[in-house]
């Protein structure tokens, strides 16, 4: 499975109420399509968001967003690099 | 002159003296008769209203004239064949009567009057059949106008003494009368005689229940649930005198503070610390108005409780954003929102909250209990979230509280023994005991009584208040006892109803409503009300709202519900739980409460009924976690229940849990209960119950991509198609169906669902999109192409850009496959504008790739290494396997057939592609594993390729 990145902005600060209905809807669909949800990170503004997913590939990430509904920015596959990480992984 | 009044007893009246009239009835009734028809009558007819029988009737009619004549002799005349009783219509009170619509209000003043009682009251012969028949139905006319006549006399004086006799009168002459009992509540409330007005609703509940075995209607439930709201300028008067009773010290800092603060602030300390006396003076020193509400206890299950005790009016919207703005709406004006007891804050208030503070300009200042906040995590997620100014109250100075208590108690104390005094004087106690409290003689003279409170309470004022109350100011034993323990002595002193009502209050909750704590104690309203008073006055409880008590602090309620013993507690939460169940209440607004009480007592039936009831409210209020909180409950309590209701019991509450929006993970461990119970249900023949076990199996199935379950628990539901919307229904299980084709999975259940939604008749863009891939996927190219227009145009029309664009890319896909290019390119270049118009996916890249495919198949001198290489990039490896798969095909160079052939295998197992697998692994002389739901193309495929057939692209 491959680590997916997703972004997204918004023009709005966004609600929790916003945010929870959003992520139960992308979350039905994202099960549908076989992809997990790992973390987000939501800006202290609350206009910026960033998802992290593991997936076959981006586009599940991507049909699940569209399925739902939810508008996104971007969806990129990714390579993890953190302390747990092997350095001769850089 | 001679009068004849009618309208109650039979009175004759010659110039102004009453006439005695006959002994015989029927001569009187011969009378009564003749006088209020005012028409001749023939002998027989009055013989048969009267002496219907063997006897000699016209005999017995000319005795009955003749004992008649003496007193009417100018006006009856008798003669061969006729009677009759000729006067003016004055002369008659029945004849006087106006139509109430038409008549001046004098007029109908004097109407009113004429009626002394019934028409003909007493004057009944039941042996007369015609007469008495006669007589009833006169009567009956006769009321129904005097209704007439006080209803609109109470109509037109409004709310004012006049009205009143009026409407006291109606109920009397009309006393089944919703209406009338209402109209009669209102007009005492309305004029602030609440006390009269509970005692009149009384009245009528014991009438209705007495006389009808009903309740009375909704009128007067209504009309007591008014009692109490006062007019805005009686309100104003009742808050000031609420809140200039009680002293306010120190806490000027504090209050400083919070004025200069604009973000959130939280009142932190420990109880009786005066948190909610500072929320109560900012409240009156602020020039705009404020709203106030406080928390419930956890076990109680309000949603948005907070906010509807001080909305008072809480919106009612389709969905919670919308509902959110409704609340944000009604807060302009507003200066302030204070939520008091935050500790306790349901998930549904905490999250209103949240969006209040974020969009609108409204300060908040909440109070929270010191350590008890640390329990709640949707508290915990306020404070975090809204960074919350925490002020954290400590007690008061030894200064301040010697002021507290010398400024407040002692004064009070003094009035309410004066108070008492009076009560005494004016009405003696029925139980002939004196009251400890207000009785014991007081040293107000000592200096500064205060100082052992001082020293004692620590500077917490509840316990400084609580001690003054106790007589720990002249009690020179008293020693530093808890605070529970001083309350509770002082609760110990009340003696008879007030003592016995105190307990009731305290287990009905931290706020009661008199008509409930009534209805289940079965005290009278006025034994209660006194009660109620002598409790206000000993500083216990006090007005909470405009129809509650409440008491002046927790702390208070928990020393008096502990008054209860065991056993009796058990029957207490009973009684309260049936009160409440009693009350009229549309909303299910009480049905937390209910479970609540009913759980405590026993009652496992009405708490699992009630349970429903709140959970299904929770639902309409999208309060999804409290939903989830009381369907839980609700099943542990089902346990106890038996047969048949507790699988009804069961399933209705599981309805509850898939229903609530809360993630699917949260809800997923209850399908295996469902199923167990369904399948119960379904063995004790209890068909609805099995139907919507099965149904909400295929919900939750569903939401968790058990596409074969929901499909299996679809077919399993006769019920489901019936039950659910069809609309919604047929959209659901046709977006099911789009999903499985699109990822190529359990193509069966697909095509199962598909004909399930085409049967329900609605058409979508869903269904049109999921046959289009059905049939494409079945290899009906032509069949499936129309769909799949319909689906694009439905898609269109709704501005669904991405279901547009599924539908194009399949056509252009479709065409491939069935090797036209041309035909491909067509479609392409309708599918880029739709792509264009996307923000953030990867349909523009997709849509050019596609593109690039099919001019590469028509020959043109592409780069589609470089179109595949955008794929790569953007990680779309359903696309690289289809892509890859297909340009394998076409591909005449067989050493870069087979590149692209492994490159597109890998791809299409790592996403579950099977048809492009199989087609990867046949171009690699692979053996393909036997899928069920590889395409018609991948087999055709496979087919041609065993008899060594093979299509390439066109060559330039």
């Amino acid at each position: 499975m491959a680590v997916l990145v997703l972004e997204q902005s918004f023009e709005i600060p966004i609600t929790p109420e916003e945010l929870n209905d959003a992520a139960a809807r992308v979350d039905r669909c994202l099960e549908v399509h076989g992809a997990r949800w790992m973390r987000s990170y939501l800006s202290l503004d609350r206009r910026r968001m960033i998802c992290e997913f593991e997936a076959a590939d981006a586009e599940k990430v991507r049909e699940s967003y569209r399925s739902a509904g939810v508008k996104f920015d971007g969806v990129w596959a990714a390579d993890v690099y953190s302390p747990d990480v092997p350095t001769a992984s850089y | 002159m001679i009068e004849i009044r009618l309208l109650g007893e039979l009175h004759v009246e010659r110039d102004g003296l009453a006439v005695p009239l006959p002994p015989s009835r029927k001569s009187r009734a011969l009378l009564a008769y003749l006088a209020a028809t005012g028409r001749p009558h023939r002998r027989e007819r009055l013989c048969e209203l009267l002496w219907d029988g063997p006897d000699d009737p016209r005999a017995a009619l000319r005795w009955s004239l003749t004992k008649l004549r003496p007193i009417v002799a100018q006006h009856l005349v008798a003669g061969r064949d006729h009677v009759s009783y000729e006067c003016d219509d004055a002369a008659i009170d029945a004849r006087r009567l106006c139509l109430p619509t038409t008549a001046t209000t004098d007029l109908l003043e004097e109407c009113a009057a004429l009626y002394r009682g019934e028409f003909l009251e007493g004057l009944d012969l039941p042996g007369c059949f015609r007469y008495q028949q006669w007589c009833v139905g006169e009567r009956e006319r006769f009321r129904q106008m005097h209704i007439a006549i006080l209803a609109e006399l109470t109509r037109r004086h409004g709310v004012s003494d006049a009205a009143l006799p009026h409407a006291r009168r109606r109920v009397i002459v009309d006393p089944f009368n919703d209406q009338a009992h209402a109209t009669l509540i209102s007009l005492l409330a309305s004029m602030g005689q609440n006390r009269d007005a509970l005692q009149q609703y009384e009245h009528c509940r014991q009438l209705f229940d007495r006389e009808l075995g009903s309740r009375p209607g909704p009128e007067v439930e209504e009309a007591r649930r008014l009692i109490g709201v006062p007019s805005p300028s009686r309100r104003a008067a009742t808050q000031e005198a609420v809140e200039t009773s009680v002293t306010f010290v120190g806490r000027s800092a504090e209050i400083a503070l919070i004025r200069v603060t604009t973000q959130p602030v939280l009142l932190l300390g420990e109880p009786g610390i005066g948190k909610s006396r500072i929320i109560e003076e900012l409240r009156k020193h602020s020039r705009a108005p404020g709203l106030y509400g406080r928390a419930f206890a956890a076990e109680m299950v309000r949603p948005y409780g907070a906010w509807i005790e001080a909305l008072q009016d809480f919106p009612a919207e389709n969905d919670r954003t919308r509902l959110f703005d409704a609340v944000v709406q009604r807060l302009a004006g507003i200066a302030f929102i204070a939520i008091d007891d935050l500790q306790w804050i349901d998930e549904a208030s905490a999250a209103l909250l949240h969006y209040v503070v974020r969009t609108s300009a409204v300060r908040i200042v909440c109070a929270a209990r010191v350590g008890e906040i640390d329990d709640n995590p949707h508290a915990q997620r306020l404070i975090r979230d809204l960074q919350f100014v925490t002020i954290a109250i400590g007690p008061l100075s030894p200064d301040e509280t010697r002021a507290l208590v010398e400024g407040d108690v002692l004064r009070s104390r003094g009035l309410a023994v004066r108070q008492s005094r009076n009560d005494e004087i004016s009405q003696p106690s029925t139980s002939g005991r004196r009251d400890s409290e207000t009785s014991q003689p007081r040293d107000e003279t000592s200096p500064r009584p205060a100082d052992r409170v001082v020293q004692l309470s620590g500077g917490n004022p509840l316990f400084a208040l609580e001690l003054a109350r106790s007589g720990a100011t002249s009690d020179a034993g008293a020693q530093a006892a808890p605070i529970t323990a001083i309350i509770a002595a002082r609760l110990a002193e009340l003696s008879g109803p007030a003592r016995e009502l105190v307990a009731w209050a305290a287990a009905v909750g931290h706020q009661f409503d008199v008509e409930t704590v009534g209805r289940a104690t079965g005290m009278p309203a006025g034994e209660m009300l006194g009660a109620l008073e002598k409790l206000e006055r000993s500083a216990i409880i006090r007005p909470a709202g405009e129809r509650a008590y409440d008491f002046v602090h927790d702390l208070v309620r928990d020393a008096a519900y502990q008054m209860i013993t065991g056993p009796r507690r058990t029957l207490v939460h009973r009684h309260i739980a049936r009160a409440l169940r009693e009350t009229h209440d549309p909303d299910g607004a009480l049905a937390g409460d209910i479970v609540h009480h009913a759980s405590l007592a026993g009652d496992h039936a009405l708490a699992c009924e009630a349970a429903i009831e709140a959970g299904e409210r929770c639902l309409r209020m999208f309060a999804y976690g409290e939903a989830m909180t009381v369907g839980r409950r609700g099943l542990l309590i089902a346990e106890f229940l038996d047969g048949n209701t507790r699988m009804e019991t069961e399933m209705r509450l599981l309805s509850v849990l898939v229903m609530s929006r809360t993630p699917v993970r949260e809800r997923v461990p209850f399908a295996g209960k469902i199923a167990e119970t369904t399948e119960l249900a379904r063995r004790a023949g209890l068909a609805k119950t099995a139907g919507l076990g099965a149904h909400l199996l295929a919900c939750l199935y569903e939401e968790t991509n058990n596409y074969g379950g929901a499909a299996d628990a679809t077919i399993q539901s006769a019920e489901m198609s019936r039950a659910a919307d069809p609309t919604t229904a047929a959209l659901s299980m046709a977006t099911s169906a789009r999903c499985l084709l699109v990822l190529q999975r359990d193509i069966d259940r697909a095509e199962e669902l598909l004909a399930q939604a085409k049967a329900i008749g609605v058409p979508s863009h869903e269904l049109s999109l999921g046959l289009g891939y059905l049939l494409a996927h079945q290899g009906k190219a032509s069949e499936a192409a129309p769909h799949l227009e319909h689906a694009l145009e439905i898609a269109a029309r709704q501005q669904d850009h991405w279901r547009e664009w599924l539908a194009l890319s399949r056509l252009v896909t479709l065409a491939l496959e069935e090797g036209d290019p041309v035909l491909a390119r067509q479609h392409c270049a309708r599918l880029l504008p739709v792509a264009a118009k996307m923000y953030g996916g990867s349909e523009s890249e997709r849509s050019e790739v596609l593109e690039s495919v099919a001019r590469y198949a028509m020959g043109e001198p592409i780069d589609i290494e470089a179109a595949v290489a955008r794929l790569r990039a953007i990680d779309s490896k359903s696309d690289i396997a289809w892509v890859l798969s297909y340009l394998a095909q076409i591909e005449p160079d067989r050493e870069r057939a087979h590149r692209f052939a492994a490159e597109a295998l890998v791809a299409a197992e790592t996403v579950g592609r099977h048809s492009e697998a199989v087609i990867a692994r046949t171009i690699l002389g692979q053996r393909a594993k036997p899928f069920r739901d590889i395409s018609a193309r991948a087999r055709a495929f496979m087919k041609e390729r065993n008899h060594g057939r093979s299509r390439t692209r066109a060559v330039v």
